[in-house]
């Protein structure tokens, strides 16, 4: 009985492991995958281990928006998109022609990680009762209603403008295709 | 006992349950439909047809799995899996019943007391369209794709309605945690505290939304036999095609708990609360284990009468109406839907409102 309380006990650990072995893996499908519907697949399949991670660590409001807003929405529009676009894999120009892109990719790389390596010892160490600081979504209604006001729905009015734009940008495409 | 250790244990009985639930469910629709049609149905296995969906299972197993040539095949064997996944998943957050005393300590009967249920569910579900979309591409086929395509419109489009229904009902609750919501719809001596009374139009609209969203009959467009031959799992065989069964029979499950547990009121019994019913044990001189389980037992027969209803109505609906044009389907959640939970809304802000006035 003891063993077996020991082994659930451990098992939020493991899975933190576990989900952040396959946000890595999936991210890696992605950048390495040349067909466009594997690629969308995989960035949906890391969206969601990040969101594994967060439940993980016991954050499951941030954790469900996670997968409500970006694996359940937005990655499953790109799925969507990528279909009807019926793109074929590309094609990956041999090596030389590919060390630009490397170089570029290999330097932002490590800018982040340089970024992470310096910043590490500023985020507070789990301690026992980290739990606590975790907010609930009451609390994140209160910041985002009262302190958060402006910029909440200033970022609202962004999306609504972006949304504008791609009505504006597809119709001029459309209305192009008439015409010729 | 550890409450991990009691989460293991609720969450391997309630997957038994729901995998139980499936077979036993195909049986009463097959049935329920021979019934309305005046025919007899499957009756030559075991007695009244019963042990039909134990050889239906062993016929799955047996049979030859194909994996058409063109097929993506990592994509085309992950889609199965991906349609029961999520609806076994999104079971954890519901509440079965009320809580039984260990050894002086409360546990509930529930998987994952989470603080967010609601949203948690809801975010699980959003999850099912992804295992159809996968299944229509992967497959290479027309019929296949034009489902998938169809699938997903509809599915995403009628999430819409449900996001709005559900801002609404946690409005109304002020909580995302379905055992706080259950809990809040026992008190009332005279008519249940019910969501039904106190959201009927949310209710209407979900309930509607629930037959769109786990695609059933008149919303079984994505398969829709007479255009599309099977839809998304027109290339699937064997265990593989059980697994969309499954999977679909498994949303109709959690749609169903679903609806249960934010209108009827979850595992309560009508107008006995929790307390009355285990005091009612209590003073049988039982045990407060034996109490609290045998109260447990009551509520989550009240949940499973509440969610066979649903169920049943499911199959009573696939029978009586016929299939909605694609037209319709997009004017009924855009142009009806989306507006009629808009006006829920206002409504139900303007009567908080003047309660809290």
């Amino acid at each position: 009985m003891n063993q077996a309380t020991d082994l659930i006990a451990g098992a939020p650990t493991v899975f933190m492991w576990v989900a952040s072995f396959f946000a890595i893996f999936f991210a890696l499908i992605v950048f390495v995958s040349s067909n466009p519907i594997s690629c969308a697949v995989a960035l949906m399949g890391t969206l969601f281990s990040t969101a594994a991670l967060y439940f993980s660590l016991g954050n499951f409001f941030v954790g469900a928006i996670q997968i409500l807003v970006y694996a359940g929405a937005i990655a499953v529009l790109f799925v969507f998109i990528v279909m009807l676009l019926d793109l074929k894999p590309q094609k990956l120009k041999n090596l030389p022609g590919r060390l630009p892109h490397f170089l570029f990719s290999g330097l932002v790389a490590g800018l982040l990680a340089l970024f992470l390596f310096r910043t590490i010892d500023l985020v507070p160490k789990a301690t026992e009762d980290s739990s606590a600081s975790i907010l609930s979504a009451t609390q994140y209604a209160q910041y985002f209603l009262s302190q958060y006001q402006v910029p909440f729905q200033a970022a609202g009015l962004l999306v609504f403008g972006a949304i504008l734009g791609a009505i504006v940008l597809a119709r001029g495409h459309l209305g192009k295709k008439e015409h010729s | 006992m550890s409450a991990e250790l009691w989460s293991a244990i609720v969450a391997i009985a309630l997957g038994a349950a729901v995998l139980t639930g499936v077979p036993l469910m195909v049986i009463v629709e097959r049935r329920g439909s021979a019934w309305m049609q005046r025919r007899s149905g499957p009756n030559r296995v075991g007695p009244w047809g019963l042990m039909q969906p134990m050889a239906d299972a062993v016929k799955f197993v047996f049979k030859e799995e194909n994996v058409p040539a063109k097929a993506h095949k990592v994509l085309f064997l992950l889609a199965p899996a991906l349609a029961v996944i999520p609806p076994l998943i999104s079971f954890t957050v519901v509440p079965l019943a009320g809580s039984i005393n260990l050894e002086g300590i409360e546990f509930p009967v529930q998987v994952a007391n989470m603080s967010v249920g609601l949203l948690f569910l809801l975010a699980i579900n959003s999850m099912h369209v992804f295992s159809v979309l996968t299944a229509g591409w992967a497959s290479n086929n027309k019929f296949s794709l034009m489902g998938a395509l169809r699938a997903s419109s509809q599915m995403i489009s009628y999430e819409i309605a449900i996001g709005i229904c559900i801002v609404a009902l946690v409005i109304t609750y002020g909580t995302l945690d379905l055992r706080e919501i259950v809990k809040l719809q026992e008190a009332g001596s005279s008519l249940p505290a019910w969501g039904i009374f106190m959201q009927p139009l949310s209710f209407f609209i979900l309930w509607v939304c629930a037959f769109a969203e786990t695609n059933r009959l008149p919303f079984d467009l994505p398969e829709g036999e007479s255009e599309l031959v099977a839809g998304y799992h027109t290339e699937y065989s064997g265990m593989k095609f059980a697994l969309f069964f499954m999977g679909e029979y498994a949303a109709m499950f959690v749609a169903s708990a679903f609806l249960t547990t934010l209108f009827l009121g979850g595992y309560n019994v009508p107008f006995l609360s929790e307390e009355t019913i285990r005091n009612f044990f209590l003073a049988k001189e039982m045990t407060l284990t034996m109490a609290s389980a045998a109260t447990c037992a009551l509520q989550v027969v009240s949940f499973a009468v509440k969610v066979l209803f649903f169920m049943w109505f499911y199959v009573w609906i696939r029978w009586t109406l016929p299939r909605f044009r694609y037209d319709q389907l997009m004017h009924l959640g855009w142009k009806v839907l989306l507006p009629l939970g808009v006006l829920n809304i206002f409504i139900t802000m303007i009567v908080s409102y003047l309660r809290s006035v």
